[in-house]
């Protein structure tokens, strides 16, 4: 059964929302990448928007534009995934926690504060009274939403609206960087792939995809393969699983076009990263696009939407490829993320 | 009055994040609720909390809330004749 892309919006540390191909010119960060936001008050009204922090207004608004694009006649589903949820609502409900000593709090941060927050308010904008998922998977938790997605589809749902969604406050930033999350000398995003000490990028985003059962005239890619493991076991066995997958897929190594990397410039989690693209995929287009978007739990979303971008325009920029490699043609890319050698995920979107 | 007028409203602009507004634009007789400001039952719990913290006043009976949350006015001469 195929299972198709007909929506993808993505609001990113670049320009990148409503953009129908990848910007060319990145937005260079020293620090954390934060989201390039669009005028909300096109999105929601004053009175509205004053329960909403960054990220709730960040996704509302990605999710209506790909809504809006799909033009679909019911939304049956909402799955999104969501590794910290409403980080900044969080972090106030806690810290006045701490300044009343814990007496009564106001309800609002607290009602905000909560993952399912993201997906709850898409079901009310949208009045979606089926299924509403939120998925707290670390780095997994996009591609968790993504599965979610695609059994729903094969059970019978038309159209399901899967969210990928994070963010980074000031706060959270300083908090990681004592456990030595980010790098610690100087560095900018651009520099992701050319770094040989630990540490990575912060980043944010917020990503939303139509995955629907009918191919359309708005119609990005199909979805041919999500595959996920928790740790590697070896490449050998890695290899040969994913083999294994594509070829239930109806695709082989040959076929895959295009493999863009999750890297993030940390020395250590890049290890497997190279691993893979030196043993399993020597031959192959290699791409990488986190110096777009950041490290976060749900970057992986920012890939995707990377990918129907490269699908859709048959482009992939010179600055998301690695190495001298090119192909005229792109029909299938695969995505690979993981963290530490923790939660593998391999995508394999292809062009219909 | 006037002054503790003035003050309330810049307390409940910025305790409800009523971004765009400034004390100017409220009108001190006008309803909070339904019209008016359009407030809710969320924002009754914030002012209710607002008198607690910025004016050490604990409503005891929730059913008082109705007539001194009705304006910034009934508020404010709540205030005055309640602060501790």
């Amino acid at each position: 059964m195929a299972i198709y892309i007909n929506g993808a919006q993505a609001i990113s540390p670049q320009n990148t929302f409503l953009s129908p191909e990848i910007p060319k010119d990145l937005i260079k960060y020293d620090g954390m990448m934060q989201n390039v936001l669009p005028d909300f008050k096109n999105y929601f009204n004053p009175i509205e928007m004053r329960r909403m922090s960054r990220i709730i207004k960040c996704s509302s608004a990605a999710a209506a534009e790909c809504i809006n694009e799909a033009e679909i006649d019911t939304l049956n589903a909402i799955a999104v995934g969501t590794g910290l949820g409403c980080l900044e609502d969080t972090e106030k409900f806690l810290n006045k926690m701490i300044d009343t000593n814990e007496g009564m709090l106001t309800p609002t941060t607290f009602i905000q504060s909560t993952h399912n927050t993201l997906a709850g308010k898409i079901a009310i904008d949208y009045k979606c009274t089926g299924a509403n998922f939120t998925y707290a998977h670390k780095t997994i938790s996009f591609e968790s939403a993504l599965l979610e997605a695609i059994l729903l589809i094969k059970e019978g749902n038309k159209n399901i609206l899967v969210g990928g969604v994070d963010e980074i406050t000031p706060e959270n930033y300083n908090l990681r960087k004592h456990i030595d999350h980010w790098k610690e000398e100087p560095y900018n995003n651009l520099d992701v792939c050319n770094s040989n000490t630990p540490g990575t990028v912060a980043g944010e985003g917020a990503a939303y995809f139509m995955i629907s059962a009918d191919k359309t005239k708005n119609t990005y890619a199909e979805i041919k393969m999500v595959e996920l493991y928790h740790r590697s076991n070896g490449i050998s066995a890695l290899s040969k699983n994913l083999n294994n997958r594509l070829q239930d897929a109806g695709l082989s190594f040959d076929d895959i076009d295009l493999v863009l990397f999750g890297y993030n410039g940390d020395s250590i989690s890049d290890t497997y990263y190279h691993q893979v693209k030196d043993m399993i995929f020597d031959n192959h287009v290699h791409g990488y696009y986190k110096h777009y978007c950041g490290e976060y739990d749900t970057s992986a979303s920012f890939g995707v939407w990377m990918a129907t971008r490269i699908i859709k325009q048959n482009d992939v920029p010179e600055n998301v490829i690695l190495g001298k490699r090119k192909k005229d043609k792109i029909n299938n890319v695969l995505l690979y993320n993981q963290e530490n050698n923790k939660n593998h995920s391999f995508i394999v979107l292809s062009a219909c | 009055m006037d002054s503790l007028i003035r003050q309330l409203k810049e307390q409940i602009i910025d305790h409800l994040n009523l971004e765009g507004l400034s004390p100017d634009d409220i009108n001190e007789k006008e309803p909070l609720f339904g019209e008016g400001l359009g407030l809710d039952s969320i924002d009754a719990l914030e002012l209710t909390l607002l008198l607690e913290r910025g004016y050490g006043i604990k409503l005891e009976n929730p059913q008082e809330g109705k007539k001194i949350f009705q304006s910034v006015e009934t508020m404010a001469e709540y205030i005055q004749h309640n602060k501790k």
